[in-house]
């Protein structure tokens, strides 16, 4: 299999899981620090695929996203495709690629995509809102660290 | 996309992505759902056995002495709706419970999604509810699932009624910030108190009067604007819910 063919694999049934946990964490999760694993796949996902890659696979979370949600799904796939592309801009700022920078630059990404979702669709009061923002982008960045440490292994064990 | 999905969707139904996606990722999320609250109800055991048991106990002895008043609420209620007939005014909504797991939570979005749907007679606009009060009301409705707007929503409107006042003062009930609701009265010199109790005030097809919705925590009077808005603590904590009733 060559690289290309197991990038998609690998972005295919990651993002699958993550939906499938998007999907079912909810009861789990009673607090502003809830995760958005879509996100998280988003932007972990972004580190190792092409500039169009990385957008395309955060559009595709986003509308997965907000099917399941039942949100709007033009907004979700929208700030999800922002959030793939703010990857590939911090991606090609030549930083060292380890798990630490995937979960700050994960962290960053989550908290502009989650703000400007705020302002074109939202669905609680600002201030509820933004704290959650804010929340859920630590977590994002937590979570984005084992899980960039995994995909490494996977995709790119040669400059792991 | 949006309005395609939002034609959809006030019709009661949802759109073929979001029927796809849902229908894909359902296996596997419920599987991991059920992970979890295996998880949760093992750890639950251990913790708490003894506590268990003994509410397990109580609740036995609870049910048996309500057997006897469940048995006469519904033949009271099969009275109430044969003297409606007569005096043809229809049956009154909510009559009929069913029983249902909560399959999804989205507390961002202000939405629970549930295991049942248009096969067990679900319709858009009936209400939801826990056995302590009102959790929200059926948005879209698919063959076997179905999604709900949860009373914390912005987007949901209700009318309302405060309990145990005379004359009833009536308004509507909305969702304010993702976790308290808002009872809008039209009088500015409505009699409302904090620690007053809200319920549904039924005045429409699908939902009864009576469902609690929660405690009134403040009162905001607006004389120039002729309203008393009054701040409602739901009852129901939606975060912890598993299993729910859609009232038919």
């Amino acid at each position: 299999m060559n690289a290309s063919s197991s990038k998609f694999l690998a972005a295919t049934i990651l993002i699958y899981v993550c939906a499938a946990i998007t999907q079912s964490i909810g009861t789990a999760v009673q607090s502003l620090f809830v995760p958005d694993f879509m996100l998280i796949a988003t932007c972990c996902l972004g580190m190792f695929l092409s500039r169009t890659g990385s957008m395309a696979a955060g559009a595709t979370c986003g509308i997965l996203e907000g099917a399941m949600i039942g949100a709007n799904l033009t907004w979700y796939g929208l700030t999800r495709l922002l959030a793939g592309w703010l990857v590939t801009i911090f991606k090609s700022m030549e930083m060292e690629s380890n798990a630490l920078i995937a979960g700050v630059i994960t962290a960053i990404v989550s908290f502009i995509s989650q703000l400007l979702l705020l302002f074109v669709a939202p669905s609680a009061a600002i201030g509820v809102s933004f704290l959650a923002t804010i929340g859920t982008a630590l977590v994002n960045g937590v979570l984005a660290a084992p899980l960039f440490a995994l995909l490494k292994r996977l995709l790119d064990p040669v400059n792991r | 996309m949006g309005q395609w999905q939002n034609s959809q969707r006030n019709a009661g139904r949802v759109d073929p992505v979001t029927n796809v996606t849902r229908s894909l990722v359902s296996p596997l999320a419920n599987g991991f759902s059920a992970l979890n609250f295996r998880a949760a109800d093992l750890y639950s055991g251990f913790v708490r056995a003894p506590a268990l048991t003994e509410e397990n106990r109580r609740l036995k002895d609870l049910a048996q002495s309500a057997e006897f008043y469940t048995e006469q609420v519904d033949r009271l209620n099969r009275q109430i709706n044969e003297l409606r007939l007569l005096t043809q005014l229809g049956p009154l909504p909510g009559r009929e419970r069913l029983a249902t797991d909560i399959i999804g939570y989205f507390p961002r979005e202000n939405r629970i999604t549930l295991s049942i749907g248009e096969r067990s007679g679900v319709k858009k606009g009936m209400p939801v509810e826990s056995g302590r009060g009102l959790v929200g009301i059926i948005e879209t409705v698919e063959a076997n699932r179905c999604q709900a707007l949860l009373i914390t929503s912005r987007g949901l409107t209700v009318g309302g009624m405060v309990l145990n006042r005379n004359p009833a003062q009536v308004g509507f009930i909305r969702g304010q910030d993702g976790m308290s609701v808002v009872l809008s009265l039209q009088d500015p010199k409505s009699p409302v108190e904090v620690g007053d109790t809200v319920i549904t005030s039924g005045f429409g097809d699908l939902i009864p009067r009576g469902v609690i919705v929660g405690k009134v925590v403040q009162v905001i009077p607006s004389e120039e604007f002729g309203t008393v808005r009054a701040i409602v603590d739901p009852v129901v904590n939606l975060g912890a819910l598993k299993e729910v009733f859609i009232l038919k």
